[in-house]
C-alpha cells in the first residue's frame, strides 16, 4: 500500500456533554476505499462529519495529503444519506451545484460526462420531486463526483433507497470506483455485504464512544463483482467474523446503555434470535442484517 | 313568491343529506379530491348560487336597509358614468399599492434579517408580538397626531397593517429552512451570499408569499379603515357618504369592487407563486 493520503490523529469529538469519540486514530492509504461499519448510534456518521470538517474537534489532527483540514474544503466531497438535493434546483442544476457554488469551470463537460455515466441525462431538467430515491441518490453521488475530490465521503448513501435499487447502485459505485485511481474514499454503513464488496479495507467501530474494535483487509481481488462475490471462499469467514465483532458491541453497548434508549433501538440484535450467529450460515440466508439502521 | 318555493327545495335538500348522514360511508382517507374542471364548477355554481339567493331575497327587503346584485350592477354602471367610482377607487389603489409594497419590502427584509440572526429575532421579538397584537385601528389616533388627516396617515395605516403578516412569515420562512441542506451548502464551502441564492431564498419563498397573501386582505381592510377614521376620501368615503344618504345599491359597489379586487390579487399571487415555484408539487 502506498504512502497514507488521510491521516486521522488522536481524534477527540464532543457534542454537547457527550464524548462522541477519544483518541481516534485511522488512516487511508492513496487510492483506498475504506468502510467503517458499525452499529447505529457508535459515533461513525459523527467521525465522518468531523473529517468533512462540518463538526468542531476538542482534539486531533485530520491531514488530507500533509494538509490539515480545518472546515468543509473543496478537496472533500461527501454523499449524503439524505441525498441532500436542492428542491428548486433540476438534476443537471443539482450535479453542477458544487462545480457552480466553488466558482469553478466546466470546461471539460465533467457535468454532462456524470449524468451521463449515471444515467441522469434524460432527466436532467427535472425537479428532485420528480425522481425515485435512487434516482435522487444518483444525482447525489454525480454531485460528489463532479468535484473530482481527492476524497470522497459516503454517509450510508444507499440506506435510504429500496434493496433492489441498492444493488443496482453498489454495483455501478463499484465500477466507477475501479476505474479510477486518484480518489481516496471513505463510505459508512451498516451494511455488511456493501463493506465487503466495495472496501479495500473494513474498519469494526464499537461505542459510544467510539473506538476501533477490528481493522481487517478484505482479500479478495478487484474486478469485483456483486452476483459472484459471495461464492468466493473469502466471503463467509470475514462476513461471519465482521458479524461476531458487532455483536460483542452490541451487548457491550445495550450493558452500558443500561435500556437508555441505545438497547431499546434495536431489540432484534439480541444474540438468541439472531440466526447468523453460528459461523456457517450462509450470507444468503440473512437478510435480517440488512436490517440494521441508524 | 319565487323565493319561498326555492327556499322550500333548500329545506327539502337540507334534510334529504341529513336523513343520509347515519348510513355507512366509504372510509378514506383525507378530503374528498376534485379534478381541476369539477373544483371550478363547484366554485361557479356556488357563486351563482349564492348570488341568486341574495337577488331573491333582496328584492324582498326594503331598498334602504338591503339590496340586491342587480341593483348593484345599475349602480355601478351609473357610478363608472358619472366618474365617481374611477377617481375614488384610483385613490384608494394608489394609498393601498404604497403602503402595502413599503410594508411589504420592509416584512420580507426585517423578517429574512430575523429569520437569520438570532439576536436580531430576540431583539424584535417582544415588541413585535405587542404590535402585532394590538388592533392596528387603536393606532389610528396617534398615527393622525404624528401624520395628519392626509393620505400620508393612510398610507401609515396600510404599512402597519401590512407589515407584521410578511415580517412573521418570512422570518419563519428562512429559520424553517432544511438543516440537511444547510449542511450540504456548508459541506460544499458555500459562501453566505451563495446560501442566501441558493437556500434561504428559495426555501422561504412559500411562506414569504404567504405572507403576502395576508397582506393583500389587511391592506384592503387597513384603507378603509384609514380612509373612515381620517379624511375621508376614496372609496371609504362612497360608503359613508352613500349610507348617509341611504343609497344602499351605491354603497354595496364600493364594498364588492374591493372584494374583486381581493380576490384578483390573490389569484394574481397564486399565478405568481407558480410561476416562481415550478418545484413545488401541484
Amino acid at each position: 500500500m502506498a504512502k497514507a493520503s488521510l491521516l486521522v490523529d488522536n481524534l477527540e469529538v464532543h457534542l454537547g456533554q457527550a464524548t462522541i469519540m477519544k483518541n481516534m486514530s485511522l488512516s487511508v492509504a492513496e487510492g483506498e476505499f475504506v468502510a467503517i461499519i458499525g452499529t447505529s448510534g457508535c459515533g461513525k456518521t459523527t467521525l465522518l462529519r468531523t473529517i468533512a470538517g462540518l463538526l468542531p474537534r476538542t482534539n486531533g489532527d485530520i491531514v488530507l495529503h500533509d494538509q490539515p483540514i480545518t472546515g468543509p474544503e473543496a478537496r472533500v466531497a461527501m454523499v449524503f444519506q439524505h441525498f441532500g438535493l436542492f428542491p428548486w434546483k433540476t438534476v443537471e442544476k443539482n450535479v453542477g451545484y458544487g462545480l457552480d457554488v466553488q466558482q469553478r469551470p466546466d470546461p471539460d463537460g465533467r457535468i454532462d460526462r456524470l449524468l451521463e455515466m449515471m444515467h441522469l441525462a434524460k432527466s436532467r431538467r427535472k425537479y428532485p420531486f420528480q425522481l425515485s430515491g435512487g434516482m435522487k441518490q444518483r444525482a447525489g453521488i454525480a454531485r460528489a463526483l463532479c468535484m473530482d475530490p481527492e476524497l470522497l465521503l459516503l454517509d450510508e448513501p444507499l440506506s435510504a433507497v429500496d434493496a433492489i435499487t441498492r444493488e443496482v447502485l453498489q454495483e455501478e459505485i463499484l465500477q466507477m470506483w475501479e476505474r479510477q485511481t486518484a480518489m481516496n474514499a471513505l463510505l459508512v454503513t451498516h451494511d455488511l455485504d456493501e463493506a465487503i464488496l466495495m472496501a479495500d479495507r473494513i474498519i469494526v467501530l464499537g461505542g459510544p464512544p467510539a473506538e476501533i474494535l477490528l481493522e481487517v483487509v478484505v482479500p479478495i481481488d478487484r474486478p469485483r463483482n456483486p452476483r459472484t462475490i459471495r461464492a468466493n471462499p473469502e466471503y463467509a469467514p470475514l462476513r461471519t467474523r465482521l458479524w461476531e465483532t458487532l455483536q460483542r458491541t452490541n451487548q457491550s453497548a445495550a450493558a452500558v446503555a443500561n435500556g437508555a434508549g441505545a438497547a431499546g433501538m434495536r431489540p432484534e440484535a439480541s444474540p438468541d434470535t439472531s440466526p447468523d450467529t453460528s459461523p456457517d450460515t450462509s450470507p444468503h440466508t440473512s437478510p435480517d442484517t440488512r436490517e440494521v439502521r441508524s | 313568491m319565487t323565493g319561498r318555493g326555492r327556499l322550500g327545495t333548500d329545506t327539502a335538500t337540507v334534510s334529504a343529506i341529513k336523513a343520509g348522514r347515519p348510513q355507512p360511508r366509504k372510509r378514506r382517507q383525507g378530503p374528498r379530491r376534485l379534478t381541476g374542471n369539477q373544483r371550478r364548477m363547484v366554485e361557479a355554481i356556488s357563486t351563482i348560487a349564492i348570488l341568486i339567493i341574495w337577488e331573491i331575497y333582496g328584492r324582498n327587503v326594503n331598498p334602504v336597509l338591503f339590496t340586491y346584485p342587480t341593483a348593484i350592477a345599475g349602480a355601478f354602471v351609473d357610478m363608472i358614468a358619472d366618474g365617481t367610482l374611477v377617481s375614488a377607487t384610483g385613490h384608494t389603489m394608489s394609498v393601498v399599492a404604497i403602503g402595502a409594497v413599503i410594508g411589504s419590502i420592509a416584512g420580507i427584509i426585517l423578517g429574512l434579517f430575523a429569520g437569520r440572526s438570532e439576536t436580531f429575532s430576540a431583539i424584535i421579538e417582544i415588541p413585535l408580538n405587542a404590535l402585532y397584537a394590538t388592533p392596528a385601528v387603536a393606532l389610528i389616533p396617534v398615527i393622525v397626531i404624528w401624520f395628519g388627516y392626509g393620505d400620508v396617515a393612510k398610507v401609515v395605516v396600510v404599512f402597519f397593517f401590512t407589515i407584521f403578516p410578511v415580517l412573521i412569515n418570512t422570518m419563519r420562512g428562512v429559520q424553517e429552512v432544511d438543516p440537511d441542506l444547510l449542511e450540504v451548502s456548508r459541506s460544499f464551502c458555500s459562501n453566505e451570499r451563495r446560501l442566501w441564492r441558493d437556500l434561504l431564498l428559495p426555501s422561504a419563498l412559500p411562506y414569504i408569499i404567504t405572507g403576502l397573501r395576508l397582506a393583500i386582505g389587511r391592506a384592503l381592510i387597513g384603507v378603509i379603515v384609514a380612509e373612515f377614521f381620517t379624511a375621508i376620501t376614496g372609496l371609504g368615503n362612497l360608503i359613508v357618504t352613500n349610507a348617509n344618504t341611504f343609497q344602499t345599491a351605491r354603497m354595496f359597489v364600493p364594498i364588492v369592487l374591493l372584494s374583486l379586487i381581493g380576490v384578483a390579487l390573490t389569484s394574481l399571487l397564486g399565478l405568481l407563486e407558480a410561476r416562481m415555484a415550478p418545484w413545488r408539487r401541484a
